[in-house]
């Protein structure tokens, strides 16, 4: 059964389940990777505004000069106004223009974070005010002085500023690097991460301006948006070419079967493709959404179910066909049963996902071998193992040497596994991690609390913070606690109110020059004023989302990051989050791999009922894992968690060829060349499906064509190869078997 | 704090403008000829240091207001200029060779010329031409008439970096430059009015 057709089969079934779904049911975060608690953690973390921080880096290749300067404050002034809608601040130069959409909020609530100054003083700030105003300035910078003539707006830029965290000298007003000739702009954008297609907006806006400039050579988007973007797109882009391999070799396949006169394989794919959508609707059902993950690597695990279609086929009348399938079957459905109660979200649902899909598989194989079986049956080809010396120690080398280099392995079991960089990203993200102030960052995420107790609990961290000399950043950095802020409005109130004319009678030029600042400070609207907490402010919100609210500590050293865990054991860091992965999924595989292996063996032994029998039922499996193994230091492939999902697949697949060539060989049947034929045509459109994988560019992919591919080549060595050699070889030293 | 240092050195600007460049004179209503433009300005043709008052008014049409202040400019060759204002608070803006300074009542900032965002430096860069007083260069950036005796039109050939329309220029009948009127692109109105300037050659 050619699995190439199952693949676009299964694609065509994939878009009649998105029809179904709406798409509303899919899931592409990545929060189903932890526990729900720290998932949710993640999640809220990705939802504040002030963490959509990327830097946008690119290499001017040439030393710049004064043309090349003016034509880039060119190219952030087009692009702001072209993507005003996706961008919450670019951070070009030190232009105070492109805070004016917070300045207004700022400057309003100056009454807030400091006592009024007395009258003295703020007659000198008037004048001073004027003073500057005097000079030649543009009509934007004069509207700001007459709504600020506090300057105060100069702080909040230098707080902005400082939110970059980036230890770049700026040259000419840029971020710019001249050792490598690098510019960086620091880009925060409205929407979060997730939101790709707006992300790409941007990017191609960006690339555009930057080519009618001449300006750029390599370029990249560091950051959580630039992150996603570019692994969604090397996703797509691989899912796109790996599609039309796979469909040119299906309908290869599909002509081959035709013309060998076997085309009644092709039969074998609808059930699977049922099996599949209908695997789909319960995991929805019960799991309320399905990870696309789920689907991308549990198609594999129900195309473990064609194994027994095939195996019927080319076995036409042969009872103990089933017999055979159902060992096999329950050989598979343990590993997944046992790894269902992991704690990872994305591992239950995966293995809820292969076990109903094979569950339904089978019956549905069943159903039709039962009434039907002679509309799918095929002519076996004239197989025969060919078992000599030479390659049972070929076998043994492989599982030997595979053993000795998985003892030596350090497998990466942390989510980068999962992450695709661009040769630009690696290069930029290396050179940029050691000039970031803020990669040790801790944070802390708290539901909504009552208006006076939200400003506490930030208020609280901050002040703590600053009494340890550690940095921080939460919205107490642009506001004090309440009280404070009724106290210094209270003083602003009673000047305003008791003096309104004192310094500026109406007529006057201060009254007449500073209008749009005595609009807002006089003791109607001051009396109206009241205490804030930072959520509906432009300078503060990025702090808060929905209800929750987001504090963060900068610790330079692990003495001050010890200090913060220790007083806010709910504090977390974005490093450890992820590592919480690896720490889970190793304590669990620690246990889960010998139980699966003990279940299966004991299943086994039930089955066979002799231990000899038993072990060499699994001498493909361990060939299978052995020449994986032995392929990494020969490929300089990584061992991560994507191999061991892919590991899983083989796992099922080898210990049904096992089980297959055990049950013919010790039967001593003549007839063996149905279960060899089924054998090696299921291996070969295993392997087929999943070599094209390898070349694709996303690690995800071709880690798990590599594990698969491989893992089902040793498989097939050890069923040709090893069983029928040490049958062989068992039988003249025992009479029993 | 930007904005003080641009306007500040926009304003330094200007001043040195019109500064350096009374000398010549011309034929009424018509361009002026370089040689006659140098000639106008003669007063200022070599001295090592200069020292003058100034009273400034900026006239802002839309709000109907006049802001006035009062200072000292102080000019020592060949690229030193230091712009302070006494009224109505006090406002000092230093530019040397390679550093940019203002001080205020509250606070002093300085920042290296090297750091400036170009669109500044492009003002410091006129602004150091007319300290050097390059009469060609001058002659080639503006279209110099004479619209009444001693009544000098600049008029940008390009469009000025410094965004001011029109620049006007009042010379004194004992040859110093007594005042200088702009006009910004946004229709403001900066009259400054000097005294006599103290020249040391």
């Amino acid at each position: 059964m050619p699995r190439i057709i199952l693949c676009v089969s299964i694609f065509l079934s994939f878009n009649l389940n998105f029809a179904f779904a709406g798409g509303r049911f899919i899931d592409d975060g990545q929060e189903i990777f932890f526990p729900k608690e720290l998932g949710g953690k993640l999640a809220a973390y990705k939802d504040f505004p002030v963490t959509w921080w990327n830097f946008l880096v690119w290499d001017l290749g040439k030393t710049p000069d004064s043309e090349t300067w003016e034509k880039m404050g060119e190219l952030c002034k087009a692009l702001k106004n072209q993507k005003a809608d996706l961008i919450k601040s670019l951070e070009c130069r030190q232009d105070v223009i492109q805070y004016k959409e917070i300045i207004q909020d700022w400057v309003q609530d100056l009454p807030l974070r400091h006592p009024f100054p007395g009258e003295e003083q703020f007659g000198k700030v008037l004048k001073r005010a004027l003073t500057k105003a005097s000079l030649p300035m543009g009509s934007e910078i004069l509207s700001l002085i007459r709504q600020d003539p506090f300057e105060s707006y100069e702080e909040l830029i230098r707080l902005s500023s400082d939110k970059a965290g980036i230890q770049i000298d700026r040259t000419e007003g840029f971020f710019y690097d001249p050792a490598f000739k690098r510019v960086v702009v620091p880009v925060q954008f409205k929407f979060p991460p997730e939101r790709d297609a707006l992300t790409k907006e941007f990017t191609l806006a960006f690339l555009n301006l930057c080519k009618e400039r001449d300006l750029c050579g390599r370029w990249a988007l560091l950051g959580p948006h630039g992150s996603t973007l570019e692994n969604k797109a090397q996703i797509m882009n691989d899912v796109s070419n790996v599609s039309v391999a796979g469909l040119i070799t299906m309908g290869g396949f599909s002509i081959f079967l035709i013309l060998i006169k076997r085309a009644r394989l092709l039969l074998l794919t609808p059930p699977v493709l049922l099996s599949f959508a209908l695997t789909t609707l319960l995991t929805i059902v019960f799991f309320s959404t399905i990870h696309g993950l789920t689907m991308a690597f549990g198609i594999g695990n129900i195309g473990l179910s064609q194994d027994y279609g095939v195996h019927c086929a080319f076995n036409r009348g042969k009872k103990s066909v089933w017999k055979s399938n159902t060992v096999c079957f329950f050989t598979t459905a343990i590993v997944l049963f046992v790894l269902c109660f992991s704690k990872t979200p994305l591992i239950t649902q995966l293995m809820f996902f292969s076990l109903c899909g094979i569950t339904i598989a089978f019956i549905i194989f069943w159903a039709m071998f039962r009434w039907f079986p002679h509309r799918f049956e095929v002519a076996p080809f004239p197989i025969h193992p060919d078992p000599s010396k030479a390659k049972a120690l070929l076998v043994a080398a492989v599982c030997i040497g595979g053993i000795c280099i998985a003892l030596g392995l350090s497998p990466n079991m942390n989510l980068s596994a999962m992450d695709y960089q661009s040769e630009n990203q690696k290069m930029f993200r290396k050179w940029i991690y050691d000039k970031l102030d803020k990669k040790n960052l801790l944070f802390e995420v708290t539901k909504s609390l009552p208006k006076e107790e939200s400003a506490g609990w930030s208020q609280e961290r901050f002040t703590w913070a600053r009494n340890h000399s550690i940095k921080a950043e939460n919205a107490a950095l642009y506001l004090p606690d309440p009280e404070v802020q009724r106290q210094n409005l209270s003083t602003w109130k009673k000047f305003f109110c008791s003096k309104p004319e004192g310094i500026s009678p109406p007529g006057s030029l201060e009254r007449t020059f500073f209008f749009p600042f005595f609009e807002i400070y006089n003791c109607q609207s001051l009396t109206k004023r009241t205490p804030v907490s930072g959520r509906n402010r432009g300078y503060a919100s990025g702090f808060f989302s929905q209800d929750k609210e987001i504090s963060f500590w900068f610790p330079i050293d692990e003495m001050q990051r010890q200090q913060i865990v220790q007083n806010y054991p709910q504090a977390d860091s974005l490093k450890e989050l992820s590592n919480v992965f690896t720490h889970i999924l190793i304590k669990e595989l620690k246990w889960m791999t010998p139980l699966s292996l003990f279940a299966i063996l004991a299943l086994l032994f039930f089955y066979f009922r002799r231990s000899f029998l038993t072990f060499v039922t699994l001498i493909p499996f361990f060939t299978a894992v052995g020449l994986y193994f032995c392929s990494i230091p020969i490929f300089k492939s990584e061992f991560s968690f994507v191999s061991v999902i892919g590991l899983l697949i083989v796992c099922g697949i080898s210990v049904d060829y096992g089980v297959f060539a055990t049950d013919v060989l010790r039967r001593r049947e003549e007839e063996q060349g149905g279960v060899w034929s089924g054998i090696l045509l299921a291996a070969i459109t295993t392997i087929a499906t999943f070599v094209p994988l390898v070349f694709s560019r996303h690690p995800v992919l071709i880690q798990l064509g590599q594990t698969v591919s491989l893992g089902i080549v040793g498989a097939v060595l050890g069923a040709f190869w090893g069983i029928p050699y040490f049958m062989k070889t068992f039988r003249k030293n025992s009479s029993e078997v | 704090m930007k904005i003080l240092k641009l306007t500040a050195i926009v304003f330094i600007c200007c001043q040195l403008i019109f500064v350096q460049n009374a000398r010549t004179g011309a034929t009424n209503g018509n361009t002026l000829s370089a040689e006659a433009f140098y000639r106008k300005l003669s007063r200022y043709d070599k001295f090592s240091s200069l020292k003058t008052t100034f009273i400034q008014k900026k006239i802002i049409p839309d709000l109907n207001v006049q802001l006035e202040a009062e200072g000292t400019l102080s000019v020592k060759r060949p690229d030193t200029v230091v712009w302070e204002i006494t009224k109505p608070s006090e406002l000092k803006v230093l530019l040397d060779k390679n550093n940019l300074s203002i001080v205020s009542e509250t606070k002093k900032e300085s920042w290296p010329l090297e750091k400036i965002p170009p669109n500044i430096k492009e003002k410091l860069f006129i602004m150091k031409l007319w300290l050097q007083f390059d009469p060609r260069e001058l002659y080639q950036r503006y279209t110099i008439s004479e619209i009444k005796p001693n009544r000098l039109k600049f008029v940008p050939k390009e469009k000025s970096p410094i965004g001011f329309s029109s620049l006007e220029m009042h010379l004194h009948q004992k040859g110093y430059v007594s005042k200088l009127i702009l006009r910004e692109d946004s229709g403001d109105l900066l009259d400054f009015t000097f005294s006599k300037p103290e020249v040391k050659p």
